[in-house]
């Protein structure tokens, strides 16, 4: 469908606009008009003829609804269709001569399409351009959802070839990172190989470092025979310094031995036996004479010995008696004190016997004494019985006494038990009965006073709680829903309240803008209207004047004042014209004014109504409470009273049953109370029963006490009667003991002829028994003094008999014995040293025997060596050995010598060192020394450096077969890790091909599947940016896909966003003509209305853009509406003046 | 009669690290360092308990370009072990010996005799009647036939000609010191001790030629039992020639075929595989083993996605079998059957089945790769057969599609 023409017959400020447009190839019309020429209502004629005027249509600023008209002729195909437009609701569309014609037509050559898609597809704008494409970049329109349609389905294979690209990128990657694998195994790699070759042991460095073992060892071989060489040299030569006294001495040495020549030589051994003879011989010579006079000394002194022979006789018997007078003296010391022991024991017997008096003389014998002795015992300790029978049977008494006496105190009382029961049934109240009846009692009165509280908030209502219990009970439900209702209502009317403000407000605000238009040019309709009436009636004088020939009354003033009025008419509509948007606007504006005051008032009615309706429910409310008596309160208040109403009563309720408690408990304890005092015996006061409790529990404990008591004291009393008894049988068993024993007493002493009593018999029997002890032992003691005194007699007489024997002179028997036995010790003394004196004798003498012989025995051995040596003596024989022994001596001297001179001579044979002793001269020895000395220092130096160099070499050389295998474990590593970069590589292969097989099909798959609209799109915006972009591309690696354009070097990706503003705008018109493209080829040719479109385009684009709308323009019309001359101009020279179609709003 | 016996070894590469086997835990690093030394120990020990009468050494007994003089004092003092209990060693210089300067300069001990490199050289023990012939090599590339040169067997000797050589040819072998059976046979030897090739062969028995095999497998191409020969002599007569196992790891291949397994029956499969592999060890020594998923299944490129993980998933598995059982790497060969149309958009499945043969898409692998080609290129070595390291590097950018857009196809159908 085309537009041939054009027709504003009257709407916005056109009348009888036409423009035509003459069919061509390209169908692109240029409409230009200057600024506010009216392309914009131009378009909105397009819009309105083709789909009817909207409701409220601005451009009836000049003509009234009713006169909008817009027209056209339209060409589809082959048909044509002539058509007019005016406002209204149906039957709009019109013929030429203003007849409704069908639509049916007109509709068809829209082929569907609405206002709004219209406007979206057709009809463009600047600002629809942006927002439009901005919308499709953004997927938010059909458009741009088809768009992007292609890439959506990929979008899980994109993230798979990110995961393709991310494994593979941990393998390897063009720049070097750590974390990759190949990487790691390739450092591993480079790693193990540097260790190869570093830690290796080097064949030329083993070589290098064995030859230079070799080679210093021979250094130091040569180094050490220089050295030895000087060495032996300064050998010999200090051999021969060293050796040279030496052979000194042997030269003197021998000289001295030619001395003793002739001498003989006995040699060592002869010479010490000859020596060992001489000394021999002499010493036995020596030892004859001295013993010869030991001899004569021993004789001397036995001669003057003497023995005695007359006491020696009487040897043991003097041993004897000197013996025997020890044991004489102390016999003589002993009788002393015998004899006084004997008077006292004698003293002791009369004693004794006096107190025995008769019974001294009478010996009893053993057994019947023992038998006295019982019976004595045994009557002591039958008495000892019947006292203790006696003293208990008085305690017995005693304790009968003390019982009858507690008996007697402590008598029954009858009435324990009542006391006791009385007792029991009080503590069963517990022991806060008194507190328990008293708390009752005032909680009941709290809660007596809490009730009255209550009913005092029950206000405005007031009366007694019995009245309050009959008042009637409204139903919460009932109460809610009258509560509901009247919130409704009030809420309805703050809600109209509210409404009716704001509209008030509203108003407000537009009334203060009328009035700041209406201050400016703008006016009103009113105004016009105005106006046109004024001139309407300055007219009707002029028409009736020239119609019907009506005088005028001053036609010069009539015509003034119909000119006037049309001026004024011309003003006031140019005026409007000329703010014809703001008369629009005012109009508008006033409408709406009306409007909120409309809504103003109609809120004030509705909110006055929900008045009246609450007050009715208020009162109704109220009535309903009044009629039953209950306080006339609002529901929420009457709810929370219902609320204090319901306290009030259960507060009553609980009062109610506290007094009864309270009552029923002081009941229970009056009761208790009476019994005590019954029990008690006295009169019962009211008042608590605790006091009295007390009273009744002191007398129960007495009562209790007096029973416990006398139970004891009858206990008492049964065993004291049978302490008794047992008393009386024991009386009786003692009294047959003491008559027995008395029997057997009496028959004992009989027998035993004492006189005694049975107290006395033990002290008697003692007293006889200690008289017979003393009476033996004095009869002792008298026998051993007599045989001391025997004795001694005896020993003076053996003593008188003995010295009368030996010659003594009589006297003291003891000093005579002591003399005796000092003569028997002299004697037997002088045989001992005559047996010793003969003994010595006797040896000497046979001493001298011996000496005699060796004496002969070595003159005979020494004979043969006299003659040997021709020594005429022993002395001269002497002299020989020595002689023998000096030269032999200094033989020795000389082999000494000669050996010292061997053993200092370095192994070297005698001769050959006293020759070169010989040969040496002394004098120059010194100096040859100190010359080889220095040059042995030296030479030693260097076998030390040479020693050092072979060492160091050799240590070198040993550190290096360290059988360390580091090279071969760094090789094994090397290896290793190029396996894992083998296998690694393998791996990266793969996963590289497969990111590029995949990136490469989704390519391929987008490029098969990309949208014809997009890639008319690109072209279009490549035809647009003069090529600057290649095309456009879908980007739906994303979460959502976006657009980007593909610069001219294809492979710059550039977003949206980053264009510039006019890349931009030539990116959305590419976008909007692609899609109108596709509508055209899918049969929906409408025109393409364009306003002002390239305004941020160069000239160079703008050159562009007309190519483009050129080639659009082949498949649709295109109409361009501009302000800008140079575009006219531009789109001139696109299609050729010729065929360039330029219209004029003019 | 005169009767003897002797140990024939090759290729001992001591000190070579192991290849293939990168770390992880529960690894015995240190017995993977010391490997080929702890099989040389055994070696020795092996010659000493046996009271062999001498050894010989047929070449290789250094990698070429080792250059750690350790390993040669460690040969020397194992040399000494057997110089201590009167045991002769002929020693041949083989390729890596030429050109190996620990060669050149490690000690050798009394005991040792080395073969020139100029010309053949006879050895002698005259105690024995045993004459040995060998030339070292002089180059690590020898590519004339030396046999030629080798004298004559001697009379009433036994003549043992040593040569390091791969004979006529042998897979995965260079062609050093080219020469055949009849060259051998022509000297009239009666027993050939060769080395160089890896893999145990008694190439004939009339002479006896024999290759040892190496002592001590390094990679995953020298699998089974590794170590040297003992020889018996009776009489000038070669009465046996037995193998004697020296190695401390084994290299072993596990293929397992998934065909027709599901995700999780793949690893019941590994497991089963691996505990049958490891209860038929029968040698006692741990297991290094590569584990070749192969077949046709429906998820391979499941595996194929997940080759990474994989790897540590079989690993674990290996790991509570045995703690002497370990994986050295796992290739994922499977292959898809024909297979209906994909889940996912159906677009994207059949782009993504077409994108190996797009050009500009392998225009931009091979742009993407570019920088990360080189980087490997300067650390790693040849790529493995099968490897899509190898495709990339031979430009096989179609092969590597195939197998990313496998892997990728799965991905996508799993996530999605």
């Amino acid at each position: 469908m085309r537009f041939s023409r054009l027709s504003l017959e009257r709407y916005g400020r056109f009348q009888d606009c036409e423009i035509d447009f003459r069919s061509g190839n390209p169908d692109l019309h240029v409409i230009y008009g200057p600024n506010e020429a009216g392309k914009t209502t131009s378009l909105s004629a397009v819009s309105d003829l083709l789909f009817g005027f909207p409701t409220r249509s601005p451009y009836n600023f000049l003509f009234d609804y009713s006169l909008l008209r817009v027209a056209a002729v339209l060409e589809d195909g082959g048909t044509t269709l002539a058509c007019r437009r005016k406002k209204g609701t149906s039957g709009t569309l019109l013929n030429a001569s203003d007849a409704t014609i069908d639509e049916a037509p007109l509709a068809a050559m829209l082929k569907g399409q609405t206002r709004e898609t219209f406007g979206l597809s057709f009809s463009l704008d600047q600002d629809a351009l942006r927002s439009g494409g901005r919308a499709m970049v953004e997927a938010k329109n059909d458009v741009g959802r088809t768009l992007f349609a292609a890439g959506s389905g990929l979008t899980g294979i994109a993230d798979e070839l990110k995961r393709l690209e991310a494994e593979a990128d941990a393998i390897w990657g063009p720049t070097t990172r750590g974390s990759r694998t190949f990487t790691q195994a390739q450092r591993q790699f480079a790693d193990a190989s540097k260790a190869v070759r570093d830690e290796g042991l080097k064949p030329k460095a083993w070589s290098d470092a064995k030859t230079a073992t070799e080679r210093t060892r021979d250094a130091l071989d040569t180094a050490r025979r220089k050295r030895d060489g000087v060495q032996a040299e300064l050998r010999s030569a200090e051999r021969a310094r060293r050796l040279a006294p030496l052979v000194r001495r042997r030269d003197e040495q021998l000289d001295a031995l030619r001395g003793f020549d002739g001498t003989f030589d006995l040699g060592r051994q002869r010479e010490d036996s000859t020596e060992v003879l001489i000394r021999d011989a002499d010493a036995s010579l020596r030892k004859i004479s001295a013993t010869e006079q030991l001899r004569a000394d021993v004789a001397d002194r036995l001669s003057k010995i003497s023995p005695d022979p007359d006491v020696l006789a009487e040897a043991d018997e003097i041993d004897r008696l000197v013996a025997e007078a020890g044991a004489e003296l102390k016999a003589t010391r002993d009788l002393v004190g015998l004899e006084a022991e004997h008077t006292d024991v004698g003293a002791l017997v009369r004693r004794l016997r006096a107190e025995a008096g008769a019974n001294a003389d009478v010996a009893p014998k053993r057994d019947v004494a023992a038998r006295l002795r019982d019976f004595a015992r045994l009557h002591g300790e039958l008495t000892v019985a019947a006292r203790q029978i006696s003293e208990s049977r008085e305690g017995v008494d005693d304790r009968r006494r003390r019982a009858a006496a507690t008996l007697a105190a402590n008598a029954v009382d009858g009435n324990a038990d009542a006391l006791a029961d009385a007792v029991d049934a009080a503590r069963a109240l517990g022991t806060d009965a008194d507190a328990r009846c008293e708390a009752m009692r005032s909680k009941a009165d709290a809660t007596t006073t809490k009730l009255a509280d209550l009913i005092a908030r029950l206000a405005p209502w007031s009366g007694r709680i019995e009245e309050l219990a009959r008042l009637p009970r409204m139903d919460a439900t009932e109460i809610q829903a009258a509560r509901d209702a009247m919130a409704g209502l009030a809420t309805d009317i703050r809600r109209e309240e509210d409404g009716a403000l704001r509209a008030s407000d509203q108003a407000a605000v537009i009334a203060l803008e009328i009035s700041q238009l209406a201050t400016g040019a703008a006016g009103s309709p009113d105004e016009i209207t105005d106006v046109r009436a004024e001139r309407d009636r300055c007219w009707q004088p002029l028409r009736r004047h020239v119609l019907d020939g009506d005088d005028l009354i001053s036609p010069a003033d009539t015509v003034a004042n119909f000119e006037a009025s049309v001026a004024m008419v011309d003003e006031r509509e140019d005026a409007r014209f000329a703010s014809a948007g703001a008369s629009g606007r005012l109009s508008l504006l006033n409408q709406t004014k009306a409007s909120h005051e409309l809504e103003k008032g109609q809120a004030a009615g509705r909110a006055q109504i929900a008045r009246d309706r609450l007050e009715a429910a208020t009162s109704a409310w109220r009535k309903r409470l009044a009629d039953v008596g209950l306080p006339e309160l609002d529901p929420t208040q009457f709810q929370s009273w219902q609320r204090d109403r319901e306290s009030a009563e259960a507060a009553q309720a609980d009062l109610c049953e506290m007094v009864s408690d309270a009552d029923r408990s002081e009941l229970r304890r009056n009761a208790a109370r009476a019994g005590l005092c019954a029990a008690l015996g006295i009169v019962d006061a009211d008042g608590e029963l605790a006091p009295m409790l007390a009273t009744a529990e002191r007398r129960r404990a007495g009562d209790e006490d007096n029973a416990r008591k006398r139970l004891l004291a009858q206990s008492e009393m049964g065993q004291i009667d049978a302490d008794a008894a047992a008393l009386d049988r024991r009386q009786q068993r003692v009294d047959v003991d003491a008559e027995a024993n008395g029997a057997g007493w009496k028959a004992a002493l009989a027998e035993a002829g004492l006189d005694i009593d049975v107290v006395s018999c033990g002290a008697v029997l003692d007293l006889l028994d200690e008289l017979r002890e003393a009476t033996a032992l004095e009869a002792q003691l008298r026998r051993r003094i007599d045989g001391i005194a025997r004795d001694a007699r005896e020993h003076s007489s053996a003593v008188e008999q003995l010295v009368a024997k030996v010659g003594l002179e009589p006297g003291d028997t003891a000093a005579r014995l002591r003399t005796l036995r000092e003569r028997l010790a002299a004697a037997r003394a002088s045989v001992t040293l005559i047996d010793s004196l003969d003994d010595e004798d006797r040896r000497r003498e046979s001493e001298v025997r011996e000496a005699q012989a060796r004496l002969k025995a070595t003159e005979e051995s020494i004979a043969p060596l006299l003659l040997e040596t021709a020594s005429d003596d022993r002395a001269e024989l002497a002299a020989a050995v020595e002689r023998s022994r000096a030269m032999r001596s200094l033989r020795e001297e000389i082999a000494t010598t000669e050996k010292a001179i061997v053993e200092a001579g370095d192994g070297l044979a005698l001769n050959d060192l006293l020759a070169a002793v010989e040969a040496s001269d002394p004098d120059q020895l010194a100096e040859r020394l100190s010359s080889l000395g220095s040059q042995l220092e030296e030479l030693n130096l260097t076998v030390d450096e040479a020693a050092t160099a072979h060492g160091d070499a050799r240590s070198t050389f040993a550190g290096l077969d360290t059988e360390g295998t580091s090279a071969v474990d760094a090789a094994a590593d090397a290896e290793q890790a190029r396996s894992e970069l083998e296998v690694l590589s393998e791996h990266y292969i793969l996963r590289r091909a497969q990111a590029v097989t995949l990136k490469w099909a989704i390519e391929k798959y987008r490029e098969k599947h990309q949208d014809p609209l997009l890639l008319r799109a690109g072209d279009l915006f490549s035809t647009l940016t003069i090529g600057r972009y290649a095309t456009l591309k879908v980007d739906a690696d994303g979460p959502t896909p976006r657009l980007l354009g593909l610069r001219d070097d294809l492979r710059t990706m550039v977003e949206v966003d980053a264009m510039s503003e006019g890349t931009t705008d030539q990116l959305f018109l590419a976008l909007r003509l692609a899609a109108l493209e596709q509508s055209v080829a899918a049969g929906i040719s409408l025109p393409f209305l364009a306003d002002d479109l390239f305004v941020n385009f160069d000239d160079q684009r703008a050159e562009a853009g007309f190519k483009v709308l050129a080639e659009v323009a082949k498949k649709t019309q295109v109409l361009f509406f501009t302000h800008h001359p140079h575009l006219v101009e531009i789109a001139k020279s696109v299609v050729g003046p010729e065929i360039h179609s330029e219209c004029s709003l003019s | 009669m005169t009767s003897f016996r002797f140990l024939h070894a090759a290729d001992i590469h001591l000190d070579s690290p192991l290849h293939g086997l990168s770390r992880y835990e529960g690894l015995p690093v240190e017995d993977i360092r010391s490997a080929t030394r702890a099989a040389f120990d055994n070696l020795v020990q092996f010659a000493i308990d046996e009271a062999v009468d001498f050894v010989v050494l047929a070449g290789d007994l250094f990698d070429g370009d080792w250059r750690d003089m350790g390993t040669g004092l460690y040969f020397a003092r194992m040399m000494g072990r057997l110089n201590q209990v009167g045991i002769p060693a002929f020693v041949l210089a083989g390729n890596h010996d030429a050109a190996s300067v620990i060669s050149r300069t490690v000690p050798w001990p009394p005991n040792v005799r080395l073969f020139e490199a100029r010309r053949p050289e006879t050895h002698r023990l005259p105690d024995l009647a045993v004459a040995v012939h060998g030339q070292s090599f002089s180059t690590p590339a020898v590519t004339d036939n030396l046999v030629l040169a080798y004298p004559l067997a001697e009379e009433h000797y036994f003549n043992i000609g040593m040569l390091h050589t791969a004979l006529a040819g042998r897979q995965g072998h260079a062609d050093y010191a080219p020469c055949s059976v009849d060259d051998l046979r022509s000297r009239g030897y009666d027993y050939w001790a060769l080395g160089h090739v890896h893999e145990f062969e008694i190439v004939s028995t009339e002479p006896h030629v024999v290759f040892p095999g190496n002592v001590q497998g390094r990679t995953i191409r020298e699998t089974g039992p590794k170590g040297a020969v003992i020889v018996t002599v009776v009489d000038t007569e070669v009465t046996s020639v037995e193998r004697v196992e020296l190695d401390v790891l084994r290299w072993v291949r596990l293929d397992v075929n998934c065909t027709g397994a599901v995700d999780d029956a793949v690893a019941d499969l590994i497991r089963t595989e691996l505990g049958r592999l490891h209860g038929g060890n029968g040698s006692g020594r741990p297991l290094v083993t590569r584990v070749t998923l192969s077949g046709e299944m429906s998820e391979a490129g499941a595996l194929h996605d997940r080759a990474s993980t994989l790897r540590d998933d079989i690993r674990a598995i290996a790991a509570a079998i045995s703690a002497e059982l370990y994986v050295e790497k796992v290739k994922v060969m499977v292959t898809e059957p024909a297979r209906e149309r994909v889940a996912i958009g159906e677009d994207l499945g059949a782009l993504i089945d077409d994108a190996s043969a797009d050009p500009g898409l392998v225009a931009a692998l091979e742009s993407d790769l570019e920088r990360f080609m080189l980087a490997a290129s300067t650390t790693l070595g040849d790529a493995e057969e099968g490897e899509l390291r190898l495709s990339a590097s031979q430009g096989d950018w179609a092969g590597v599609l195939r197998t990313a857009s496998t892997a990728l196809r799965s991905r996508l159908t799993r996530g999605g």
